[in-house]
Protein backbone atom coordinates (compact mmCIF):
# COMPACT_ATOMS: atom_id res chain seq x y z
CA UNK A 1 0.00 0.00 0.00
CA UNK A 2 3.29 2.05 -0.23
CA UNK A 3 2.81 5.12 -1.85
CA UNK A 4 -0.82 4.72 -2.67
CA UNK A 5 -1.80 8.12 -2.21
CA UNK A 6 -4.61 8.38 0.02
CA UNK A 7 -6.35 11.85 0.12
CA UNK A 8 -8.59 10.75 2.59
CA UNK A 9 -9.22 13.61 5.96
CA UNK A 10 -5.98 15.48 4.88
CA UNK A 11 -8.39 18.49 5.45
CA UNK A 12 -8.83 20.86 8.43
CA UNK A 13 -13.17 20.78 9.38
CA UNK A 14 -13.87 23.58 7.35
CA UNK A 15 -11.99 23.18 4.21
CA UNK A 16 -13.57 19.19 4.02
CA UNK A 17 -17.13 21.22 3.89
CA UNK A 18 -16.32 23.25 0.27
CA UNK A 19 -13.18 21.63 -0.89
CA UNK A 20 -14.00 20.76 -4.35
CA UNK A 21 -11.43 17.77 -4.99
CA UNK A 22 -13.22 14.60 -3.47
CA UNK A 23 -11.33 14.09 -0.37
CA UNK A 24 -12.21 10.68 0.14
CA UNK A 25 -10.70 7.07 -1.13
CA UNK A 26 -12.66 5.69 -4.45
CA UNK A 27 -15.28 3.48 -3.49
CA UNK A 28 -14.26 1.44 -6.18
CA UNK A 29 -11.27 1.15 -4.52
CA UNK A 30 -12.76 -0.11 -1.19
CA UNK A 31 -12.13 -4.20 -0.84
CA UNK A 32 -14.64 -6.18 0.91
CA UNK A 33 -13.10 -9.38 2.44
CA UNK A 34 -15.93 -11.98 3.15
CA UNK A 35 -14.43 -14.70 5.04
CA UNK A 36 -15.80 -18.15 6.40
CA UNK A 37 -19.38 -17.84 5.59
CA UNK A 38 -20.36 -20.92 7.61
CA UNK A 39 -19.44 -19.22 11.02
CA UNK A 40 -22.06 -19.87 13.13
CA UNK A 41 -24.12 -16.55 13.98
CA UNK A 42 -24.11 -15.29 17.11
CA UNK A 43 -27.61 -15.04 19.10
CA UNK A 44 -27.46 -11.26 19.42
CA UNK A 45 -30.95 -10.07 19.70
CA UNK A 46 -30.42 -6.40 19.41
CA UNK A 47 -29.13 -6.65 15.62
CA UNK A 48 -32.07 -6.12 14.34
CA UNK A 49 -32.96 -2.58 16.27
CA UNK A 50 -29.11 -1.75 15.77
CA UNK A 51 -29.56 -2.49 12.04
CA UNK A 52 -32.48 -0.83 11.96
CA UNK A 53 -31.12 2.47 13.55
CA UNK A 54 -28.29 2.20 11.61
CA UNK A 55 -29.60 2.13 8.40
CA UNK A 56 -30.83 5.89 8.29
CA UNK A 57 -27.22 6.74 9.43
CA UNK A 58 -24.92 3.61 7.00
CA UNK A 59 -26.14 5.68 3.97
CA UNK A 60 -24.91 9.34 5.21
CA UNK A 61 -21.65 7.96 6.23
CA UNK A 62 -19.15 8.66 3.72
CA UNK A 63 -16.52 5.74 3.65
CA UNK A 64 -13.22 6.84 4.11
CA UNK A 65 -11.20 4.09 4.90
CA UNK A 66 -8.51 2.26 2.52
CA UNK A 67 -10.09 -1.03 3.65
CA UNK A 68 -12.78 -2.70 4.98
CA UNK A 69 -12.37 -6.30 6.34
CA UNK A 70 -15.91 -8.15 6.92
CA UNK A 71 -14.50 -11.32 8.86
CA UNK A 72 -16.68 -11.23 12.08
CA UNK A 73 -20.20 -11.78 12.28
CA UNK A 74 -20.69 -9.81 15.53
CA UNK A 75 -19.26 -6.21 17.24
CA UNK A 76 -15.27 -6.52 16.99
CA UNK A 77 -13.73 -5.80 20.69
CA UNK A 78 -10.28 -5.72 19.96
CA UNK A 79 -7.33 -5.00 17.22
CA UNK A 80 -3.66 -4.74 17.58
CA UNK A 81 -1.37 -3.79 14.73
CA UNK A 82 2.17 -3.45 13.81
CA UNK A 83 3.83 -2.50 10.41
CA UNK A 84 6.88 -3.68 9.43
CA UNK A 85 8.92 -1.00 7.38
CA UNK A 86 11.39 -3.22 5.64
CA UNK A 87 8.85 -6.02 4.48
CA UNK A 88 6.36 -3.31 4.28
CA UNK A 89 3.56 -5.70 5.64
CA UNK A 90 1.37 -4.72 7.77
CA UNK A 91 -0.19 -7.53 10.61
CA UNK A 92 -3.58 -6.79 12.50
CA UNK A 93 -5.44 -9.22 15.31
CA UNK A 94 -8.74 -8.76 15.69
CA UNK A 95 -11.18 -10.44 18.32
CA UNK A 96 -15.08 -10.05 18.40
CA UNK A 97 -18.08 -10.60 19.71
CA UNK A 98 -18.56 -13.59 17.29
CA UNK A 99 -16.44 -15.30 19.33
CA UNK A 100 -13.35 -15.47 17.04
CA UNK A 101 -10.13 -13.70 16.30
CA UNK A 102 -8.50 -12.98 12.62
CA UNK A 103 -5.49 -12.27 11.79
CA UNK A 104 -5.13 -9.95 8.80
CA UNK A 105 -2.33 -9.49 6.15
CA UNK A 106 -2.12 -6.29 4.45
CA UNK A 107 0.55 -5.95 1.59
CA UNK A 108 -0.37 -4.63 -1.13
CA UNK A 109 -4.12 -4.39 -3.03
CA UNK A 110 -5.94 -7.02 -0.83
CA UNK A 111 -5.56 -8.02 2.50
CA UNK A 112 -5.76 -11.71 3.29
CA UNK A 113 -7.81 -12.89 6.33
CA UNK A 114 -7.11 -15.94 7.78
CA UNK A 115 -9.17 -16.96 10.78
CA UNK A 116 -7.29 -17.86 14.65
CA UNK A 117 -8.29 -21.07 14.26
CA UNK A 118 -9.74 -22.23 17.91
CA UNK A 119 -13.35 -22.90 19.40
CA UNK A 120 -13.95 -19.95 21.68
CA UNK A 121 -17.21 -20.60 23.17
CA UNK A 122 -17.48 -16.59 24.33
CA UNK A 123 -16.23 -13.52 23.36
CA UNK A 124 -12.70 -12.66 22.40
CA UNK A 125 -12.07 -9.51 24.11
CA UNK A 126 -8.08 -9.41 24.30
CA UNK A 127 -5.61 -9.41 21.34
CA UNK A 128 -2.14 -8.87 21.87
CA UNK A 129 1.20 -8.35 19.47
CA UNK A 130 4.66 -8.73 20.65
CA UNK A 131 6.53 -7.60 17.63
CA UNK A 132 7.43 -4.00 18.86
CA UNK A 133 9.13 -6.03 21.86
CA UNK A 134 11.13 -9.00 19.87
CA UNK A 135 14.60 -8.69 18.87
CA UNK A 136 16.77 -9.84 15.99
CA UNK A 137 17.49 -13.70 17.37
CA UNK A 138 13.73 -15.20 17.13
CA UNK A 139 14.71 -18.30 19.05
CA UNK A 140 14.99 -16.23 21.98
CA UNK A 141 12.04 -14.36 21.36
CA UNK A 142 9.87 -15.39 19.22
CA UNK A 143 6.73 -13.50 17.31
CA UNK A 144 3.98 -13.60 18.60
CA UNK A 145 0.12 -12.49 18.94
CA UNK A 146 -1.87 -13.68 21.67
CA UNK A 147 -5.86 -14.23 22.03
CA UNK A 148 -7.50 -14.20 25.32
CA UNK A 149 -11.34 -14.95 25.24
CA UNK A 150 -14.17 -14.38 27.78
CA UNK A 151 -14.69 -18.63 27.92
CA UNK A 152 -11.85 -19.46 30.38
CA UNK A 153 -12.75 -20.67 33.99
CA UNK A 154 -16.18 -21.23 34.35
CA UNK A 155 -17.28 -21.92 37.61
CA UNK A 156 -19.29 -25.23 38.06
CA UNK A 157 -19.94 -25.22 41.50
CA UNK A 158 -19.91 -22.83 44.39
CA UNK A 159 -19.77 -23.92 48.31
CA UNK A 160 -20.40 -21.06 50.76
CA UNK A 161 -20.12 -21.96 54.49
CA UNK A 162 -20.87 -19.03 56.53
CA UNK A 163 -18.37 -18.84 59.69
CA UNK A 164 -19.17 -17.26 62.57
CA UNK A 165 -17.66 -13.53 63.28
CA UNK B 1 -20.01 -14.72 35.02
CA UNK B 2 -18.75 -12.84 37.25
CA UNK B 3 -17.70 -13.10 41.00
CA UNK B 4 -17.15 -10.28 43.89
CA UNK B 5 -15.85 -10.79 47.22
CA UNK B 6 -15.43 -7.95 49.20
CA UNK B 7 -12.22 -8.04 51.17
CA UNK B 8 -11.25 -11.66 49.52
CA UNK B 9 -8.01 -13.13 50.14
CA UNK B 10 -7.63 -15.77 47.28
CA UNK B 11 -5.30 -18.71 47.49
CA UNK B 12 -4.78 -20.22 43.92
CA UNK B 13 -2.61 -23.35 43.65
CA UNK B 14 -2.29 -25.97 40.94
CA UNK B 15 -3.31 -23.35 37.97
CA UNK B 16 -1.28 -25.54 35.55
CA UNK B 17 -3.62 -28.33 35.94
CA UNK B 18 -6.73 -28.86 33.92
CA UNK B 19 -9.01 -28.63 36.71
CA UNK B 20 -8.56 -25.34 38.91
CA UNK B 21 -10.02 -25.10 42.33
CA UNK B 22 -10.06 -21.74 43.37
CA UNK B 23 -10.60 -21.11 46.89
CA UNK B 24 -11.86 -18.18 48.64
CA UNK B 25 -11.83 -16.95 52.03
CA UNK B 26 -13.17 -13.49 53.02
CA UNK B 27 -14.09 -12.13 56.41
CA UNK B 28 -17.32 -12.81 56.79
CA UNK B 29 -17.99 -16.33 55.41
CA UNK B 30 -15.73 -19.22 53.80
CA UNK B 31 -16.39 -19.63 50.24
CA UNK B 32 -14.97 -22.67 47.88
CA UNK B 33 -14.90 -22.53 44.18
CA UNK B 34 -14.87 -25.39 42.01
CA UNK B 35 -13.31 -23.81 38.74
CA UNK B 36 -13.29 -25.56 35.67
CA UNK B 37 -10.81 -23.98 33.33
CA UNK B 38 -11.54 -24.29 29.45
CA UNK B 39 -8.47 -22.26 26.90
CA UNK B 40 -8.84 -19.14 27.58
CA UNK B 41 -5.17 -17.58 26.26
CA UNK B 42 -4.16 -18.53 22.62
CA UNK B 43 -0.64 -17.93 21.24
CA UNK B 44 -0.57 -17.67 16.98
CA UNK B 45 2.46 -16.83 15.02
CA UNK B 46 1.53 -13.88 13.84
CA UNK B 47 2.85 -14.63 10.02
CA UNK B 48 1.23 -17.68 9.49
CA UNK B 49 -1.80 -17.98 11.77
CA UNK B 50 -0.68 -21.03 13.02
CA UNK B 51 -1.61 -21.62 16.51
CA UNK B 52 1.54 -22.27 19.31
CA UNK B 53 0.20 -22.77 22.85
CA UNK B 54 -2.46 -22.45 24.85
CA UNK B 55 -2.89 -21.58 28.25
CA UNK B 56 -5.80 -21.96 31.11
CA UNK B 57 -6.32 -18.78 31.93
CA UNK B 58 -8.61 -16.82 34.12
CA UNK B 59 -12.27 -16.06 32.63
CA UNK B 60 -13.31 -12.99 31.18
CA UNK B 61 -9.72 -12.25 29.59
CA UNK B 62 -10.30 -8.42 29.17
CA UNK B 63 -7.33 -7.70 28.19
CA UNK B 64 -3.64 -8.85 27.15
CA UNK B 65 0.23 -7.38 27.47
CA UNK B 66 3.58 -7.95 26.76
CA UNK B 67 6.73 -8.12 28.59
CA UNK B 68 8.33 -5.33 26.83
CA UNK B 69 11.94 -7.16 26.86
CA UNK B 70 11.84 -9.71 24.50
CA UNK B 71 8.15 -10.53 24.63
CA UNK B 72 7.97 -13.49 25.73
CA UNK B 73 6.26 -12.84 29.06
CA UNK B 74 2.48 -11.71 28.70
CA UNK B 75 0.54 -10.71 31.29
CA UNK B 76 -3.65 -10.76 30.91
CA UNK B 77 -6.71 -9.87 33.66
CA UNK B 78 -9.42 -10.88 34.48
CA UNK B 79 -13.22 -8.83 34.01
CA UNK B 80 -14.84 -11.40 36.07
CA UNK B 81 -12.92 -12.59 39.22
CA UNK B 82 -10.59 -9.72 39.27
CA UNK B 83 -7.32 -11.73 38.68
CA UNK B 84 -3.94 -11.09 36.37
CA UNK B 85 -1.98 -13.66 35.68
CA UNK B 86 1.47 -13.48 33.88
CA UNK B 87 3.04 -16.82 31.59
CA UNK B 88 6.06 -17.16 30.45
CA UNK B 89 5.56 -18.27 26.80
CA UNK B 90 8.83 -19.95 26.13
CA UNK B 91 8.37 -22.30 28.73
CA UNK B 92 4.80 -22.86 28.79
CA UNK B 93 4.58 -21.70 32.34
CA UNK B 94 2.20 -19.56 34.46
CA UNK B 95 4.45 -17.41 36.62
CA UNK B 96 2.11 -15.99 38.98
CA UNK B 97 -1.36 -15.15 39.74
CA UNK B 98 -1.84 -11.48 41.11
CA UNK B 99 -4.74 -11.71 43.56
CA UNK B 100 -6.08 -8.73 45.69
CA UNK B 101 -8.71 -6.53 43.74
CA UNK B 102 -11.82 -6.36 44.48
CA UNK B 103 -13.52 -6.27 41.12
CA UNK B 104 -12.77 -6.23 37.29
CA UNK B 105 -9.32 -5.43 36.34
CA UNK B 106 -10.43 -3.41 33.67
CA UNK B 107 -6.59 -2.71 32.21
CA UNK B 108 -3.12 -3.21 32.72
CA UNK B 109 0.34 -3.29 31.08
CA UNK B 110 3.95 -3.75 32.25
CA UNK B 111 5.86 -0.55 33.00
CA UNK B 112 8.54 0.58 31.01
CA UNK B 113 11.06 -0.98 31.88
CA UNK B 114 9.30 -4.27 32.79
CA UNK B 115 10.22 -3.94 36.20
CA UNK B 116 6.54 -3.97 37.88
CA UNK B 117 3.15 -4.96 36.27
CA UNK B 118 0.19 -2.35 36.74
CA UNK B 119 -3.36 -3.17 36.83
CA UNK B 120 -6.28 -0.78 37.20
CA UNK B 121 -9.38 -2.17 38.53
CA UNK B 122 -13.66 -1.18 39.19
CA UNK B 123 -12.63 -1.20 42.48
CA UNK B 124 -10.77 2.01 42.27
CA UNK B 125 -7.52 1.05 42.60
CA UNK B 126 -3.86 1.06 41.02
CA UNK B 127 -1.68 -1.92 42.04
CA UNK B 128 1.98 -2.42 40.97
CA UNK B 129 2.92 -5.84 41.59
CA UNK B 130 6.54 -7.02 41.54
CA UNK B 131 6.55 -10.11 38.70
CA UNK B 132 9.25 -12.22 40.61
CA UNK B 133 7.61 -12.17 44.02
CA UNK B 134 3.83 -12.10 42.57
CA UNK B 135 3.17 -9.70 45.75
CA UNK B 136 1.76 -6.43 45.77
CA UNK B 137 4.05 -3.77 45.97
CA UNK B 138 2.00 -0.70 46.27
CA UNK B 139 -1.81 0.34 46.40
CA UNK B 140 -2.88 3.97 44.96
CA UNK B 141 -6.35 4.82 46.08
CA UNK B 142 -8.07 7.51 44.97
CA UNK B 143 -11.21 8.17 47.17
CA UNK B 144 -11.12 10.05 50.70
CA UNK B 145 -11.83 8.08 54.29
CA UNK B 146 -15.40 7.26 53.74
CA UNK B 147 -16.57 7.51 50.12
CA UNK B 148 -16.90 5.11 48.05
CA UNK B 149 -14.30 4.81 45.44
CA UNK B 150 -14.57 5.42 41.55
CA UNK B 151 -13.82 2.50 39.28
CA UNK B 152 -10.50 2.97 36.64
CA UNK B 153 -11.43 2.45 33.43
CA UNK B 154 -8.20 3.21 31.68
CA UNK B 155 -4.58 3.55 32.18
CA UNK B 156 -1.37 4.51 30.54
CA UNK B 157 2.38 3.87 31.28
CA UNK B 158 5.28 5.89 30.12
CA UNK B 159 4.94 9.45 31.48
CA UNK B 160 7.39 11.85 32.72
CA UNK B 161 10.96 12.12 31.97
CA UNK B 162 12.13 8.92 33.21
CA UNK B 163 8.91 7.13 31.94
CA UNK B 164 7.29 6.03 35.60
CA UNK B 165 4.53 7.67 35.44
CA UNK B 166 0.98 5.86 35.17
CA UNK B 167 -2.37 8.07 34.27
CA UNK B 168 -5.74 6.25 34.94
CA UNK B 169 -8.85 7.76 34.39
CA UNK B 170 -12.31 6.96 36.16
CA UNK B 171 -15.60 6.67 36.19
CA UNK B 172 -15.58 9.77 38.52
CA UNK B 173 -14.96 12.27 35.76
CA UNK B 174 -11.24 12.25 37.64
CA UNK B 175 -7.54 11.30 36.29
CA UNK B 176 -4.63 10.50 38.60
CA UNK B 177 -1.09 10.66 37.99
CA UNK B 178 1.26 8.16 39.67
CA UNK B 179 4.63 7.82 40.13
CA UNK B 180 5.41 3.86 40.38
CA UNK B 181 9.23 4.71 42.03
CA UNK B 182 7.77 6.83 44.98
CA UNK B 183 4.65 5.67 45.29
CA UNK B 184 2.80 9.42 45.18
CA UNK B 185 -0.08 10.56 43.48
CA UNK B 186 1.75 12.90 41.64
CA UNK B 187 -1.85 14.89 40.31
CA UNK B 188 -5.43 14.65 40.18
CA UNK B 189 -7.43 16.42 37.64
CA UNK B 190 -10.88 16.81 37.25
CA UNK B 191 -11.68 16.12 32.77
CA UNK B 192 -15.61 16.58 33.69
CA UNK B 193 -18.23 17.66 36.17
CA UNK B 194 -21.70 16.39 37.27
CA UNK B 195 -23.96 18.62 35.73
CA UNK B 196 -27.66 19.23 34.77
CA UNK B 197 -27.00 17.77 31.38
CA UNK B 198 -25.94 14.17 33.01
CA UNK B 199 -29.39 13.07 34.12
CA UNK B 200 -30.72 13.86 30.87
CA UNK B 201 -27.91 12.21 29.18
CA UNK B 202 -28.45 9.12 31.85
CA UNK B 203 -32.60 8.60 30.41
CA UNK B 204 -31.43 7.61 27.06
CA UNK B 205 -28.21 5.55 27.69
CA UNK B 206 -27.50 2.84 29.33
CA UNK B 207 -24.02 3.66 30.59
CA UNK B 208 -25.61 5.06 33.77
CA UNK B 209 -24.11 7.37 36.00
CA UNK B 210 -21.23 7.23 33.55
CA UNK B 211 -21.98 10.10 31.89
CA UNK B 212 -18.86 11.68 33.34
CA UNK B 213 -16.71 9.40 33.24
CA UNK B 214 -13.00 9.45 31.94
CA UNK B 215 -12.35 6.38 29.38
CA UNK B 216 -9.03 6.79 27.46
CA UNK B 217 -5.69 8.95 28.61
CA UNK B 218 -1.85 8.52 27.33
CA UNK B 219 0.91 10.43 28.10
CA UNK B 220 2.48 12.30 24.87
CA UNK B 221 5.62 10.71 23.70
CA UNK B 222 6.68 13.87 22.56
CA UNK B 223 6.73 15.73 25.93
CA UNK B 224 6.75 13.34 28.59
CA UNK B 225 4.57 16.55 30.91
CA UNK B 226 1.61 16.52 28.45
CA UNK B 227 -0.82 13.79 28.82
CA UNK B 228 -4.69 13.66 26.91
CA UNK B 229 -8.00 12.69 28.93
CA UNK B 230 -10.99 11.77 26.88
CA UNK B 231 -14.47 11.41 28.29
CA UNK B 232 -17.77 9.95 27.89
CA UNK B 233 -18.88 13.44 27.17
CA UNK B 234 -17.32 13.44 23.97
CA UNK B 235 -14.45 16.11 24.91
CA UNK B 236 -10.62 15.65 24.54
CA UNK B 237 -8.38 17.78 27.05
CA UNK B 238 -4.71 18.00 26.66
CA UNK B 239 -2.84 18.81 30.24
CA UNK B 240 0.17 19.86 31.36
CA UNK B 241 2.08 18.56 34.66
CA UNK B 242 5.15 21.30 34.18
CA UNK B 243 2.22 23.24 34.93
CA UNK B 244 0.89 22.66 38.01
CA UNK B 245 -1.68 19.97 35.78
CA UNK B 246 -3.49 22.66 34.17
CA UNK B 247 -5.32 21.97 31.01
CA UNK B 248 -3.69 23.05 27.74
CA UNK B 249 -7.05 22.65 25.49
CA UNK B 250 -10.24 21.49 25.54
CA UNK B 251 -10.85 20.08 22.12
CA UNK B 252 -14.23 18.70 21.36
CA UNK B 253 -16.30 18.38 17.69
CA UNK B 254 -19.28 20.64 17.95
CA UNK B 255 -22.41 20.00 17.55
CA UNK B 256 -21.95 15.84 18.35
CA UNK B 257 -23.17 14.10 20.71
CA UNK B 258 -20.37 11.21 21.58
CA UNK B 259 -18.58 9.58 24.10
CA UNK B 260 -14.71 9.06 23.35
CA UNK B 261 -13.18 5.46 23.24
CA UNK B 262 -10.37 5.10 23.25
CA UNK B 263 -7.16 7.58 22.72
CA UNK B 264 -3.91 7.46 20.77
CA UNK B 265 -1.18 9.90 21.18
CA UNK B 266 1.33 10.07 17.31
CA UNK B 267 4.50 8.91 17.88
CA UNK B 268 6.76 11.93 17.97
CA UNK B 269 4.48 14.72 17.01
CA UNK B 270 1.98 16.79 19.28
CA UNK B 271 -1.19 15.34 18.01
CA UNK B 272 -3.86 13.08 19.66
CA UNK B 273 -6.41 10.55 17.53
CA UNK B 274 -9.30 9.85 18.85
CA UNK B 275 -11.90 7.29 18.34
CA UNK B 276 -15.90 7.69 19.23
CA UNK B 277 -19.11 6.18 19.52
CA UNK B 278 -19.99 7.58 16.79
CA UNK B 279 -17.85 5.62 14.89
CA UNK B 280 -15.53 8.77 13.83
CA UNK B 281 -12.02 9.22 14.29
CA UNK B 282 -9.99 12.42 14.93
CA UNK B 283 -6.92 14.02 15.20
CA UNK B 284 -6.23 16.88 17.12
CA UNK B 285 -3.24 19.10 17.42
CA UNK B 286 -2.43 19.54 21.32
CA UNK B 287 -0.32 22.53 20.86
CA UNK B 288 -3.90 24.62 19.83
CA UNK B 289 -7.19 22.16 20.05
CA UNK B 290 -7.03 22.50 16.27
CA UNK B 291 -9.33 19.63 14.34
CA UNK B 292 -6.73 18.19 11.99
CA UNK B 293 -8.68 15.42 10.14
CA UNK B 294 -12.06 13.82 10.48
CA UNK B 295 -12.36 9.97 9.50
CA UNK B 296 -15.84 8.10 8.47
CA UNK B 297 -17.02 4.87 7.80
CA UNK B 298 -18.02 2.77 11.05
CA UNK B 299 -21.33 3.26 11.71
CA UNK B 300 -21.52 2.10 14.82
CA UNK B 301 -19.11 2.79 18.46
CA UNK B 302 -15.79 2.44 17.66
CA UNK B 303 -14.39 -0.29 20.70
CA UNK B 304 -10.34 -0.33 19.80
CA UNK B 305 -8.03 2.09 17.98
CA UNK B 306 -4.47 0.33 16.72
CA UNK B 307 -1.56 2.93 15.18
CA UNK B 308 1.64 2.12 13.70
CA UNK B 309 3.35 4.73 11.75
CA UNK B 310 5.18 4.20 8.39
CA UNK B 311 7.52 6.84 6.31
CA UNK B 312 9.24 8.16 9.57
CA UNK B 313 5.77 8.96 11.45
CA UNK B 314 4.30 11.00 8.34
CA UNK B 315 1.91 8.62 7.66
CA UNK B 316 -0.28 7.06 9.99
CA UNK B 317 -2.04 3.24 9.09
CA UNK B 318 -4.87 2.99 11.47
CA UNK B 319 -6.85 0.58 12.19
CA UNK B 320 -9.95 0.60 14.12
CA UNK B 321 -12.92 -1.93 14.96
CA UNK B 322 -16.34 -1.29 15.45
CA UNK B 323 -19.82 -3.17 16.58
CA UNK B 324 -20.64 -2.09 13.06
CA UNK B 325 -18.47 -5.44 12.63
CA UNK B 326 -16.41 -4.38 10.51
CA UNK B 327 -12.49 -3.68 10.77
CA UNK B 328 -11.37 -0.87 9.21
CA UNK B 329 -8.26 0.65 8.23
CA UNK B 330 -7.23 4.13 7.19
CA UNK B 331 -4.61 6.30 5.98
CA UNK B 332 -3.48 9.34 6.73
CA UNK B 333 -0.91 11.74 5.65
CA UNK B 334 0.17 13.27 8.75
CA UNK B 335 2.48 15.81 6.77
CA UNK B 336 -0.46 17.00 4.26
CA UNK B 337 -2.87 17.25 7.41
CA UNK B 338 -0.94 19.81 9.53
CA UNK B 339 0.40 21.71 6.19
CA UNK B 340 -3.93 21.98 5.57
CA UNK B 341 -4.28 23.46 9.01
CA UNK B 342 -1.51 25.87 8.52
CA UNK B 343 -3.11 27.41 5.15
CA UNK B 344 -6.13 27.32 7.00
Amino acid sequence: MEDTPTGAGLQSDEDHLDDEEPAFVDPNEAVEVEVDEDAPMEEDEDDEDVDAVHEETRKNVIDMSRFKIEAHTGPVYGVSCHFDAASQKMTIVTGGGDDRAFLHKIHGAVPATLPMDHNHTDSVSAVALNLDYVSEDLTQTPKLAAVGAYDGGTIQECLSLFARA
Amino acid sequence: MEVRFKNAYHFLRGHENVRLDLLVLSTLHLTLIYVSSSTAILLYDPDTGAKLHSFEGPTDVEWAAFHPKGGTVLLVGSAADNTVWMFHIPSKKCLQVFVGHEASVTCGDFSPDGRWALSASSDGSLRVWAPRKGICKHIFHFHNVGEDPAGLTCMATNGGSDGQLVVVGAEDGQAHICHIGTKKVVASVRHSELNSTTSSAMEDDEAEGAAISVEAVGFAPCNPNWFATGGVDGVLKIWDLANGAQCRQTCRASDINEGITRLLWHSQLPLCFTASTSGVIRLWDARNGTLLSTLTGHIDTINDLSICYADEGSKALIASVSDDKTIRLFELDISAALKAAQVA
